[in-house]
């Protein structure tokens, strides 16, 4: 067998973990040599080739083919959870409720209640509220003085049907007013230090 | 001990919620009571002159105290779905 063959088993460019130097002009070529390829001499090391045997030349068959190289593990830092991870409530879950501070309590809470949304919900909720039990007030006083007052005007009659409409709904706008204000509520309960 | 439970029961939206609650049944029976006193007879109208509102005093009880009792029982039962909800996680 004359044919020479190119094997890419025996070039470092095609081993495992190579990483091509950039070479300077005046620099001679030095090709990656691992500690492994020095500690085994039955290693063909690459750009070091025998004397006996030709640069061009069939692998020889007493010479074992290099094993599948595992790609080094690249060392890893020390898998040692931050500090503060381990100061977290739920690293030590026991003994954490006595270890917190007031200030831990309390900056939370101030957070929640910066969230103008939620005071939105609260706000506008009681106002709706207010309002719904304030205008159905209005609407039976109002509708009293019509009835007892009344002198058969078809205007009178409109605003009574009116005064009715407005005591049909107003106890519906009241307990909107109040669900929407809860909801504000149940928001800042659920978020509550998650 | 329950996990989590001292944690949870910190909460103090929860216990803002649970007392509005509270308030808000104990407003809403109130109100019903006093309707009904005021529909028998049992107690004087506070403000004779003022049928109007009077009216509406003694309907508010009807139709207003069951809102009352109805948020007021949610915001209780959302209270507690909080500090359940937060013991489940810990």
């Amino acid at each position: 067998m004359t044919e020479s063959t190119f094997d890419p088993r025996y070039d470092p460019a095609f081993q495992r973990g190579y990483v091509p130097r950039p070479q300077n002009p005046g620099q001679a070529v030095v090709s990656p040599v691992s500690p492994d390829d020095l500690a085994d001499p039955q290693r063909p090391v690459p750009g070091r080739r025998s004397a006996a045997r030709p640069a061009f030349a069939m692998p020889d068959a007493s010479v074992a083919p290099p094993a599948p190289r595992v790609a080094a593990p690249v060392p890893q830092q020390q898998q040692t959870p931050p500090a503060e991870q381990l100061a977290e409530p739920q690293a030590t879950d026991a003994a954490e409720p006595e270890r917190e501070t007031e200030e831990e309590i309390r900056r939370p809470f101030v957070k929640e209640l910066l969230n103008p949304f939620v005071w939105v919900l609260i706000v506008g909720g009681a106002l709706l509220a207010i309002w719904g039990r304030e205008s159905y007030f209005d609407a039976y006083r109002r509708q009293s003085q019509l009835q007892f007052n009344q002198d058969g005007q078809s205007d009178t009659q409109a605003e009574l049907e009116s005064l009715w409409a407005v005591i049909q709904f107003a106890p519906t706008l009241f307990g909107a007013g109040l669900v929407i204000a809860a909801a504000g509520l149940v928001v800042l309960a659920m978020r509550w230090r998650r | 001990m329950i996990r989590g439970l001292r944690a949870a029961l910190r909460n103090p939206f929860a216990w803002l919620l649970a007392l509005t609650g509270v308030v808000l049944v104990a407003t809403g029976v109130w109100k019903f009571r006093y309707s009904v006193a005021l529909q028998t007879g049992r107690e004087r109208y506070p403000d004779i002159d003022d049928i109007g509102y009077t009216y509406a005093l003694i309907n508010e009880g009807f139709r207003l105290a069951p809102w009352y009792v109805g948020v007021g029982l949610l915001c209780v039962v959302c209270a507690v779905a909080a500090v359940a909800l937060r013991v489940r996680r810990r």
